[in-house]
């Protein structure tokens, strides 16, 4: 199942659901072995919901068609019926989840944030509320690595890299000039 | 007055947050049932207070293109953004690509709020350097531990600050810097992660009381 509960991603879901056939999983077939949720507002409201009878909040698919209907949904009530959950997000969503659905309804749950985000969720990887936790475009290229798929994150690390000794750089050379003003 | 003001409101708060609060902890069929109808009638509420904030954001950009007030300008942005990919996304009934063609709606997602957003992103790289420099002046002690610290995350956080390490200190041995940056994260850094999560949890816990028990009233307005 794969859904997004920021108005502004709804773009990235469709993008994703274009390359799934195409490039990222060409052997399985949309149905019976993914399916791609609507858009709904209240991130709190579908999460709870989630974990009791979903259908009561996703009847249908992002095409309109019948959601319980479809063999991927087979055995399927809530979250307590799947194996893990993962959301991907630069916002502060994962942490309702782990809130919400993963602590509430037992579900294995990850993640994937920036790496601005990442120190924030250690406490939950460290008890054990996320199974796993990616952090940034290292995160990413570890993971790509780890799969042998890679790509983008792999491909962005270079200039990661130069931007991070580009700023330790600017840094060190500021505080440098620091001291000259200040004692020489 | 003062009933339908003051104390219905305030009775429906209590009444709602304590049946809500005692459905999180006692997990019977009936506060199932309580938590689905609420979660629907939020949803409802939700997608109404999108509309209502859409409707005061034209009002308020509006009055600022009328009353042509400083920066006016870029308020007249609002709608044209609006535009560029509300009409798109009604022409196109809201789908992204048709087959392999993109439609106007792709088209403005990709090429206008993709790369809107990329730019949003990007111009913060600079004022994370001029914010760094300013955290990281090393003027005391403690600015300088900070320091330390930041550097041996930034350095362990990319593999061509590995590499630098490994170049520079590689002859030390046992310091390797992945390892102390882990060490870094997951033991000081995550202490004072818990401590501000528990202040927030228990602030949160507090408001929350108050507001069931109508002690805080700033939902209802000043009257």
């Amino acid at each position: 199942m794969i859904l997004t509960l920021n108005a502004g991603a709804t773009g990235l879901i469709d993008e994703i659901g274009e390359r799934i056939p195409k490039d990222i999983a060409p052997t399985k077939k949309y149905g019976t072995d993914y399916v791609i949720l609507p858009y709904q507002p209240n991130p709190v409201a579908v999460m709870t919901q989630l974990g009791m009878d979903m259908y009561q909040i996703y009847d249908k698919d992002r095409d309109g068609a019948l959601l319980r209907e479809m063999p991927v949904m087979k055995g399927i009530r809530n979250v307590k019926d799947m194996q893990l959950g993962m959301c991907i997000t630069g916002t502060a969503l994962l942490d309702y989840w782990v809130a919400y659905t993963a602590d509430k309804f037992k579900m294995p749950f990850a993640g994937g944030t920036t790496a601005v985000s990442q120190i924030g969720y250690a406490p939950y990887l460290q008890t054990g509320q996320l199974k796993g936790l990616m952090g940034g475009m290292k995160g990413a290229a570890d993971y790509e690595l780890l799969i042998d798929a890679k790509e983008k994150g792999t491909a962005g690390l270079d200039a990661l890299s130069l931007a991070h000794i580009m700023v330790i750089g600017l840094i060190v050379v500021a505080n440098i000039m620091m001291f000259w003003l200040k004692y020489l | 007055m003062t009933l339908i003001k003051k104390h219905i409101p305030l009775a429906i708060c209590f009444i709602v947050g304590i049946l809500t609060l005692s459905s999180y902890y006692v997990p019977t069929q009936a506060s199932e049932k309580y938590v689905e109808s609420m979660n629907k009638w939020e949803n409802i509420v939700a997608g109404f207070a999108f509309l209502l904030g859409l409707f005061s954001l034209f009002f308020s950009h509006t009055r600022k293109i009328t009353r042509r007030v400083d920066g006016w300008g870029y308020s007249l942005f609002v709608f044209v953004g609006f535009l560029a990919m509300v009409v798109p996304a009604i022409v196109s009934n809201g789908k992204q690509m048709v087959g392999a063609d993109l439609t106007g709606l792709g088209w403005g997602y990709r090429f206008l709020f993709n790369a809107l957003s990329g730019t949003m992103f990007s111009v913060l790289a600079f004022y994370i350097v001029s914010t760094a420099y300013r955290a990281f002046r090393i003027k005391s002690l403690q600015a300088g531990v900070l320091f330390a610290a930041a550097l041996v995350l930034m350095l362990a956080k990319v593999p061509l600050g590995q590499m630098i390490w490994e170049t520079l200190f590689g002859w030390t041995g046992g310091w390797d810097i992945a390892q102390i940056g882990q060490w870094l994260m997951d033991v000081p850094a995550v202490a004072g992660k818990r401590g501000i999560m528990m202040g927030l949890a228990i602030g949160g816990i507090v408001t929350a009381l108050k507001i069931i028990f109508g002690i805080e009233r700033q939902y209802m307005g000043k009257d």
